[in-house]
């Protein structure tokens, strides 16, 4: 069973928030029945969230490079596992963003995503953000943090 | 450099396997010269013994360089260039000493040592406790990053 997993699942793995531990319990699925797919762009998306902590000032240089460099090491260690898979873009991915662009107005970033997890047949996208409504098809988009997520989790198995 | 190296040690391997195959063979045609011309006496003997101890150290020797030469060939390590970028980050930053360290200690838990920090809750409990105000929301940083190149 292969979900996709948007940006901001890692960001609430890796930053303090109350709702990372809706996030731990997708890192603590049992790995032999789920791969979780994610493309490359997420890893330069990290950067920029961090480099945004400096910028605000809630954060100084150091720890977002501590931050960083253990994130790096986490989802090296993740994909040598095979439980996450990181999808590289390719032209394919871009050419094919585009009716998504024009059809359902998505930014750049969204349909890249968003055109990962079609091309990578998941079942599920797997996102924090409860804005995020795009019509992928076959792909259901589950938030975490929502009661039914264990429930529709368990439909698509 | 680590190339060149390879090369000299690989032809002096090369060169010591030649010379223990030439003493090898010297050494078979001389004792069974030996046992034919005299085999009776015990001094020769005794000769032959020693001889037989030493073609056998030397039939070792000769396993042990043809060994090394597979091994050699063999052993490499390979690493892909997205790797070897984020090591020298590291090595600039001063989390490692160089590329090697990092490589003997197993590279992804040997940083996540390195860091002291060794779960992703480890790191929430640290960022916490370095923050100078609450984290910025975290839908809201994401989405804006989309929207800063669109």
């Amino acid at each position: 069973m292969k979900f996709y997993l948007d940006t901001n699942i890692f960001y609430y793995r890796y930053c303090p928030f109350e709702d990372s531990k809706y996030v731990d319990k997708i890192f603590e699925e049992n790995r032999d029945n789920f791969q979780m797919i994610t493309n490359e762009i997420m890893i330069t998306e990290m950067f920029r969230a961090f480099k945004k902590q400096v910028n605000l000032e809630v954060i100084d240089l150091h720890s977002a490079n501590v931050a960083l460099d253990f994130f790096l090491a986490d989802i090296e260690e993740l994909v040598r596992d095979r439980f996450l898979f990181l999808i590289p873009i390719s032209k394919t991915h871009i050419i094919k963003s585009r009716p998504l662009i024009f059809k359902q107005n998505l930014y750049a970033m969204d349909a890249l995503h968003a055109i990962t997890a079609i091309d990578t047949k998941c079942a599920g996208f797997i996102t924090m953000d409860s804005d995020f409504k795009v019509s992928l098809g076959d792909i259901r988009i589950i938030y975490p943090n929502k009661n039914d997520f264990h429930q529709i989790i368990e439909e698509l198995k | 450099m680590i190339i060149q190296m390879k090369l000299l040690s690989k032809s002096s391997v090369k060169k010591n396997l030649i010379d223990n195959f030439n003493y090898f063979h010297i050494c078979c045609c001389s004792a069974s010269t030996k046992l034919e011309n005299n085999s009776s006496c015990e001094e020769e003997q005794s000769n032959i013994l020693m001889m037989k101890a030493v073609l056998t150290r030397k039939i070792i020797v000769f396993l042990y360089y043809i060994f090394s030469i597979i091994i050699m060939t063999n052993i490499s390590v390979f690493l892909d260039n997205d790797l070897i970028e984020w090591l020298d980050q590291l090595v600039q930053a001063g989390v490692i000493k160089n590329r090697s360290e990092a490589i003997r200690g197993g590279i992804h838990t040997f940083i996540k040592q390195k860091l002291k920090i060794l779960s992703a809750k480890d790191l929430r409990n640290f960022l916490q406790s370095q923050a100078k105000k609450p984290f910025k929301n975290g839908i809201g940083v994401i989405r804006e990053i989309r929207e800063e190149g669109s």
